[in-house]
């Protein structure tokens, strides 16, 4: 058991940071996430695919759980009309930590519909779902979550 | 999605941050807090109605009793603890029978079974 949670460690903890900024609420994810994991482990069916991606998968939704449970999802009201088409780029050689440290400057709905949508790829018909909103407010969040990413990227690298 | 986007989301996805060891260490310990919670919570499950019955504990108890052939069982059905290791809900590595035990005279045999029907 401690030998599993060494090897997955590192990875949930990645999964959890993404969600949250508070180191607290980064344990607190890393923990409810391994005691949902280790409570369904029998649940695992190694033919739909490896045990990371299953993992990594329960980790997820717990995050989401958390963040319900919490309440820590708030909507802000969005002009709709203002949705543009925006391309995030970075160089070849940027890294995990660089990624993450540039997903620190979202929060809140921001950050978790990036995540959802860009990471996960869920469809903001879907994340609508999960998060009980409107898809176009859903849209509206992600696009104003990724034009802040990449303004922070071009102020980071003063482009 | 361009290319250049696909490589941020490889990069979120499949990045790893190692957790400190004194951190891990205390997280693993409430991890295994929290197993150990989740077991405490199944051990609290009632008993099923029936069992609840004194009449099925004292008939289920007389059964047993008799089991086996000039072998007296004894068994000690003192708390709800026990009644639920009977019924199936707590699996551990007590054994249900104490064979041990030495028989008691015949004349008190069906007193000590009652003495099964009230654990309260």
């Amino acid at each position: 058991m401690r030998q599993f949670f060494d090897l997955l460690s590192p990875k949930i903890n990645f999964v959890c940071r993404r969600y949250f900024r508070e180191e607290a609420d980064i344990n607190d994810a890393i923990q409810e996430s391994f005691i949902r994991i280790f409570q369904n482990l029998h649940k695992y069916d190694s033919l739909k695919g490896d045990i990371f991606g299953w993992s990594y998968r329960v980790s997820v939704n717990e995050c989401l759980r958390i963040l319900r449970k919490n309440s820590k999802i708030e909507f802000d009201e969005l002009d709709e009309s203002k949705v543009e088409n925006i391309t995030l780029e970075v160089s070849n050689d940027y890294e995990s930590k660089e990624a993450m440290q540039l997903l620190d400057h979202l929060e809140g709905s921001q950050r978790i519909i990036f995540n959802l949508f860009f990471v996960e790829g869920y469809s903001h018909k879907e994340i609508g779902e999960m998060l009980d909103m409107k898809e176009v407010t859903c849209r509206s969040i992600y696009h104003r979550a990724k034009s802040k990413l990449k303004h922070a990227y071009e102020k980071l690298y003063s482009l | 999605m361009s290319n250049k986007e696909e490589h941020i989301k490889s990069l979120l996805r499949t990045g790893e941050t190692p957790i400190d060891k004194d951190v891990a260490h205390d997280i693993f310990a409430n991890i295994n807090k929290g197993l150990a919670d989740s077991s405490d919570n199944i051990r609290k499950l009632p008993a099923t109605t029936i069992w609840k019955k004194p009449i099925m504990r004292w008939l289920a108890a007389s059964i047993l009793l008799n089991i086996g052939l000039g072998t007296v069982v004894f068994l000690n059905y003192s708390d709800d603890k026990d009644m639920r290791l009977m019924n199936g809900l707590i699996i551990e590595d007590q054994p249900i029978v104490d064979s041990s035990r030495t028989a008691p005279p015949a004349d008190t045999i069906h007193s000590e079974s009652l003495n099964l029907v009230s654990p309260n």
